[in-house]
């Protein structure tokens, strides 16, 4: 067993799931035999500016930060913590990509400036700010992902290599057990009107899954409970943008109508509602998009 | 010269807020402020979703209690899509609702208020947190502990996961009750019942004594929270009874869609957190409580035998409600016993593993109301869609906003009972938190349980002198 390693965890804004995650982990018992809590706060008042600033610099082995960004004082504390931590794990996926009030970026212009000014800013994944060692993606992160980091991070001798992801390289449909049809997507299918077979893939019956283009590891949890996959582990290895893809996924699925003006095609692409809520449900922040500029009001 | 103390943050709630003690010349206290400092926008940004999404959006307001949002907004889209729910998606809504029950209120009593009640509320704040009570107390600790988690396995069991399952949908729920899942509910609830009997009693031997029921404020409201057609507690159905601190009952089976008749929203600048009130009343002469002594207050019954023998004992043959701000704690207990015995009545009611689960629907109606009750108080999601089903207009209002007037009365009457001529010591300060905490209130962040949770106390001049400063680390 190494040196016991200094621990922190650190929630901005957010809904205290990822905190949450941690806690009822069976892993939380394990990783305190690894470690010792320097600090454990759910929001920015439990520990003052000063507070933190008499912390050692880099006093803390890991330190995790939930929550996204969003404003100066947020980027300020951002900041102060990058320097008194070794290492940083984005922990849960408003650290990793902005999260679902990453939302609050790409909502018409007159209540997204009003939104702004009472917030203080727009949200930002934490790697928009400062250097991000490590990534556990999830909303909140799932269980077998937080075993992988604490034994990774606080159980072995050797750190695991910056970059590293406490997740599957491959999609969510590698570990999703539905069977595949190949079907070609002639219609998009609205979950209210319909409950899906929950024995064939979504996409094949023409629900939206974000599967194919979302990093897995979680097991497939949302599928197995009938669920489509959202999105919220953020973009598999290598791709940029996470609803780029899958909207370039759900295009390829559609079948050549051998009409030149595609407008077929384009009746059946038209007809997702809400293409940004289903595509960037959780990486709005950290996508292309950036943010609205066009009121379209 | 006015002064005033400012404790921030507020710990063992969760959440961020603050509360501001004004003192006037003599050190008296004048006024007390309880501050909510923060603001998430979901009711914006919910605007141009999908009806099907609210659940899962809406859950994301809060990882302690995903589920109240999520079965909120089921309800929600039931009304829009003008169905009536399959029975077996009904029960089950229900048995995930008490098993959000025992688990969120296992965690407000465990993990936040026990460590006051049974470490002292002067004892020294590095121990009194949960990791304290292991100490002091492994066996109810571990207990307590247990006892949250058996609440959690149910909720992960039904939805897949503990946090965020997005498993209540409009029209119903997503996966029926498999037989395994039911046997595991069925030989895990006597441990559950056996955990919180014990409490039960450890909590009226303790502290019985009217001194003790007495410390956290007791003062006289509205109480608001659902019954059932003949006056029995309700969780998660049911109409709007609204009863006085005498006892009577001043608005009963109202229909929650029609609840902006009752309840008005008021805002002040010092606080993200709106006040609502009992609108023929005003603001803010219309206070009312919610949550569990909300619920026990209003109830005729429990409708289960051992939660009605602690109903009387309660009541005491009393018809007056308690307005003691210390029995949230208790009522709290009360509601996880009688949630336990209402899982066990569903668990063996046959119909609820039927895999008749949904109701199908189109978007039939462009506006509607869900209403249910969350661990802390009643909880009202109000949608407006287009025909497509994209929500045009989102209004929300949660339970914690709606004691929002009284957690403001109560922190004054602790205060101005405990300081005088401006003195005061951290002691006296976890009794004005104790004051918040028996709330419960849920300003969606996590528990402040685990780690030395700092506290920063300072005393300042109005041009903002700090002339005294107290840090609990």
């Amino acid at each position: 067993m190494p040196n016991k390693k200094r621990l922190a965890f650190y929630a901005g804004s957010g809904c205290g799931g990822c905190s949450q995650s941690l806690m009822l982990s069976p892993s939380l018992a394990t990783m305190l035999d690894g470690a010792d809590i320097a600090f454990w706060a759910t929001r920015s008042g439990d520990l003052t500016e000063d507070e933190i600033s008499q912390l050692d610099d880099k006093g803390i082995d890991v330190l995790m930060f939930a929550g996204p960004v969003d404003g100066e004082a947020s980027i300020a504390t951002a900041k102060l913590l990058r320097r008194k931590a070794k290492r940083v794990v984005a922990y849960g996926a408003c650290a990793h990509l902005g999260g679902l009030c990453g939302l609050t970026n790409v909502i018409p212009g007159a209540k997204l400036r009003e939104l702004a000014e009472r917030n203080g800013g727009f949200i930002k994944p934490l790697s928009a700010v400062i250097e991000v060692d490590y990534v556990l993606p999830g909303c909140p992160p799932p269980q077998g992902m937080v075993e992988r980091m604490v034994k990774e991070l606080f159980l072995a001798d050797d750190v695991p290599d910056v970059g590293t992801v406490f997740a599957s390289s491959k999609g969510v449909c590698a570990q999703c057990d539905r069977k595949h049809l190949n079907n070609p997507l002639e219609e998009i299918r609205r979950f209210h009107a319909a409950p899906p077979d929950p024995d064939i893939c979504l996409l094949d019956q023409g629900y939206i899954c974000l599967g194919p283009v979302t990093r897995g590891g979680c097991g497939a949890v949302c599928l197995e409970a009938n669920r489509p996959c959202t999105g919220c582990a953020g973009p598999t290895a290598g791709v940029l943008d996470q609803g780029g893809a899958i909207l370039q996924s759900l295009a390829s699925l559609v079948p050549l109508s051998g009409d030149i003006s595609g407008e077929k095609e384009h009746r059946v692409l038209d007809s997702i509602q809400d293409i940004v809520g289903t595509a960037y449900k959780y990486s709005a922040a950290a996508s292309l998009l950036k943010r609205r500029v066009n009121d379209g009001e | 010269m006015t002064r005033e103390i400012l404790i921030d943050p507020v710990t063992r709630i969760e959440g961020h807020a603050k509360i501001t003690i004004y003192l006037d010349d003599s050190g008296e206290v004048n006024d007390a402020h309880f501050h909510v400092t923060e603001l998430r926008g979901f009711e914006k940004f919910c605007e141009g979703r999908t009806l099907w999404e609210m659940p899962a959006l809406t859950a994301r307001i809060c990882g302690i209690c995903p589920v109240s949002h999520i079965l909120a907004s089921a309800k929600t889209g039931d009304a829009i899509l003008a169905v009536r729910i399959p029975k077996a998606a009904e029960l089950l809504r229900r048995l995930m609702n008490a098993a959000q029950f025992v688990q969120s209120h296992a965690l407000s009593f465990f993990y936040l208020s026990a460590p006051d009640m049974l470490l002292g509320w002067d004892s020294d704040p590095a121990q009194r947190n949960v990791i304290g009570l292991i100490g002091a107390n492994p066996d109810l600790a571990r207990k307590g502990i247990r006892l949250r988690s058996f609440g959690q396995q149910i909720i992960e069991r039904l939805g897949g996961k503990k946090i965020h399952p997005a498993w209540a949908v409009p029209g119903g729920v997503n996966r029926a009750l498999s037989k395994e899942d039911a046997d595991f509910i069925k030989a895990n609830l006597p441990e559950a019942l056996d955990t919180i009997r014990i409490t039960l009693d450890l909590f009226k031997s303790s502290f019985a004594d009217q001194e003790t029921r007495g410390m956290l404020s007791d003062f006289p409201s509205l109480f608001m929270g659902l019954v059932s057609p003949d006056g029995t507690w309700e969780h998660y159905d049911g109409n709007i009874r609204i009863v006085d601190s005498q006892g009577n009952i001043v608005v009963d089976q109202f229909d929650p869609a029609h609840y902006p008749e009752i309840v008005q929203e008021a805002s002040e600048g010092w606080s993200y957190l709106k006040f609502p009130h009992y609108a023929p009343l005003g603001y803010p002469e219309g206070m009312y409580r919610v949550g569990p002594l909300g619920r026990v207050n209003v109830c005729d019954r429990f409708g289960t035998p051992l939660a009605d023998a602690e109903l009387e004992e309660f009541r005491a043959g009393s018809q007056e409600r308690s307005g003691r701000v210390f029995d949230y704690h208790y009522t709290r207990l009360m509601e996880i016993l009688a949630s336990l015995e209402r899982m066990e009545r569903l668990i063996n009611d046959e119909r609820i593993l039927s895999p008749r689960i949904r109701a199908e629907a189109g978007i039939n109606e462009l506006e509607g109301v869900g209403i249910h009750e969350a661990p802390r108080g009643t909880l009202f999601h109000h949608y407006k869609v287009d025909a497509n089903g994209v929500i045009q207009w989102v209004n929300l209002i949660v339970s914690t906003g709606q004691n929002n007037l009284a957690m403001n009365r109560s922190i004054k009457e602790i205060a101005q009972k405990h300081i005088h001529s401006g003195k005061f010591d951290e002691g006296i300060l976890n009794r004005i938190e104790g004051g918040i905490r028996a709330f419960d209130p849920c300003l969606s962040c996590s528990v402040h349980a685990v780690g030395q949770m700092p506290l920063l106390v300072e005393l300042r001049t109005p041009d903002g002198e700090t002339v005294d400063r107290l840090i609990r680390d």
